[in-house]
């Protein structure tokens, strides 16, 4: 059973990590396309800068979650770094379950957004207001998921993979 | 009770909570041991989502991945090569080199530690194979490094310019002449210090090959040129000038130099995707440690005690710069910025200090952090990259560190070198 969900995440980590590469590909079309706008033809493109602006926040959520997995966020390990490797795995574990807990809080009050963004539109798009609430609740999600395995795995004393490959 | 949640936040920071996480987590404290009326937790994604909901914040990862495709391209080598054909015959040449190139490549990257392992991997070992000692070689890669996040573009910069609503194009300009003060004095420390120790120069390089030598880094020589003259002269916005940097980047990197395959593209795109999403996670977070910051009045606990001490302006920017150099001892730039800034802004406008020398000050500052021991992070990437102890890099960097900090001194004391160049923006 744990085999399977932790597959399972593997294959959603692989999509997110193709999703964020996306994001960041699309960005620079948006861009460039809204460059080619403003100084050499019309594109047609209505309020390019919305669409970035929904794109960079989807990459922002989406790629924390997979930051959060391989264990690249930012912390300050002075302290951390000096402790004994056991007090070093307890405290991993607290502050996973911590993240855990504050990450399924934000996903329930970010569903709320989703269902009041749904009928608000965002300006000269087609996209409503719970588009980028969306990324927000599956990045929490996500990370619920992440940690909820790796927590887990510490149960069970198994190793923690890294997790810091890319896509291919 | 909320500023001791501002205490019990800078504790979760110090043994080792994600930063991120520990703004959140202060956050969703106050708004459950609140006095008053009740305040909805649903604030808090919804404060998240601003924090990021921004255009000029679309520049990050273009300038992160455009200095990716650079250091795969092969950019950051023909870099290397032109400097050493200018400067090879002057004595300690590597560690002049090593400046010269991270100088031009700072007006692509807005990444410290990119550039840091961009130049340190080829040139540490080339350094120690010559005799340079181990702690020169190092110190001399982190200081070159540091002028990245300085010389425009700048990644924290465009923080600032977001934490603080001012334009990021004059930020931009407002690096300069601290970051080419900056390259001047490590110049000289690099010349001092190859006399001293007696390093070894290189054959003198033709003429010819001199201009041979530029003909190939032409491509790459030409990046800083563009983005910079493009923002200076208002060809293009700041967020074009990371697109173009991109293309340009791209194309050069595909077409001319061959450094980069095009299968290579999907891994290049999300590295920059994922290094971005761990910098914006930051200010995400930071939306809803505002409302803490606001509803707790730490800001103006901190503006009330720093007035006690004194209202002159210079003598408060020095206060601030000494409370930040302390913080840069424990905590990285990027996290202290967002988590101090929204105290000091306040502060630093009521005092009716230039906001855009503010920023460059404070970004210079906390620049220096990235050097300065214990935790500076560039000693122990170099330490890292180019196999070297920690150690002698520590001891190594401080005369570059003394010349960061007097160089610091005179963009507080003397506003025009940060607010000269941009009062002259088309």
């Amino acid at each position: 059973m744990l085999r399977l969900f932790e597959s399972g995440l593997g294959l959603a980590a692989r999509a997110f990590d193709w999703l964020i590469a996306a994001l960041v590909a699309a960005l620079v079309v948006i861009v460039a396309l809204q460059f080619v706008d403003r100084h050499f033809v019309d594109t047609g493109v209505a309020a390019p800068d919305q669409y970035a602006r929904v794109a960079l926040i989807w990459l922002t959520f989406i790629g924390f979650a997979l930051a959060l997995r391989a264990a690249v966020n930012i912390r300050v390990d002075l302290i951390d770094a000096r402790l004994p490797p056991r007090v070093r795995n307890a405290l991993s574990a607290a502050y996973d379950a911590v993240i855990l807990a504050l990450s399924l809080l934000l996903a329930v009050k970010g569903w709320k957004l989703i269902e009041i963004g749904r009928d608000q539109e965002r300006l000269g798009t087609v996209l409503t207001e719970a588009v980028p609430a969306a990324a927000l609740v599956l990045a929490c999600l996500a990370i619920v998921a992440f940690l909820a395995l790796r927590l887990a795995l510490r149960l069970m004393g198994r190793e923690i993979p890294s997790h810091h490959e890319y896509v291919d | 009770m909320l500023p001791l949640l501002f205490v019990a936040f800078i504790a979760a920071l110090l043994i080792g909570f994600d930063v991120g996480y520990s703004m959140i987590l202060a956050a969703w404290l106050g708004i459950r041991f609140k006095g008053g009326d009740a305040v909805d937790a649903a604030m808090m994604p919804l404060s998240m989502i601003a924090g990021v909901d921004s255009y000029s914040l679309v520049q990050v990862p273009l300038f992160i991945l455009a200095g990716e495709l650079m250091n795969r391209g092969g950019l950051t080598m023909r870099l290397i090569d032109w400097s050493m054909a200018l400067v090879g015959r002057l004595k300690g040449s590597l560690g002049h080199v090593s400046i010269l190139t991270n100088l031009i490549m700072a007006g692509v990257s807005g990444s410290a530690v990119a550039d840091a392992v961009a130049t340190g991997k080829p040139l540490i070992p080339a350094m120690k194979k010559e005799g340079y000692g181990e702690g020169f070689s190092g110190a001399v890669i982190a200081a070159g490094a540091l002028l990245g996040p300085i010389i425009p573009p700048s990644i924290p910069m465009v923080v600032y310019a977001q934490l603080s609503s001012q334009s990021v194009v004059k930020l931009f300009m407002a690096g300069i002449v601290p970051g080419l003060l900056l390259a001047a004095g490590f110049l000289v420390i690099c010349s001092i210090t190859a006399r001293l120790r007696r390093y070894p120069a290189r054959e003198p390089v033709s003429f010819r090959d001199k201009v041979r030598a530029t003909g190939r880094a032409g491509w790459a020589l030409m990046m800083p040129v563009i983005i910079i003259g493009g923002i200076r002269f208002g060809w293009v916005t700041d967020t074009e000038a990371a697109v173009v940097a991109v293309l340009y980047a791209l194309a050069v990197s595909l077409f001319i130099y061959r450094g980069v395959k095009p299968g290579e593209l999907p891994k290049l795109l999300s590295q920059a995707g994922r290094s971005t999403a761990v910098v914006l996670f930051l200010l995400a977070a930071a939306g809803p440690f505002s409302w803490l910051v606001a509803e707790s009045q730490i800001n103006q606990t901190v503006i009330d005690g720093i007035q006690a001490i004194s209202t002159n302006p210079i003598v408060v920017l020095i206060l601030i710069n000494v409370l930040l150099l302390l913080v840069g001892c424990i905590i990285e730039p990027l996290p202290a910025m967002i988590i101090f800034l929204p105290v000091l802004i306040p502060l630093g406008m009521q005092l009716g200090i230039d906001p855009i020398q503010f920023g460059a000050v404070v970004v210079l500052n906390l620049m220096i952090g990235l050097m300065h021991p214990p935790i500076g992070l560039l000693l122990f990437v170099v330490s890292s990259v180019g196999k070297v102890r920690l150690a002698p890099v520590m001891w190594g960097v401080l005369p570059f560190l003394g010349w960061a900090l007097v160089v610091l001194a005179l963009t507080i004391v003397f506003p025009p070198l940060t607010t000269w160049l941009p009062g002259h923006l088309h």
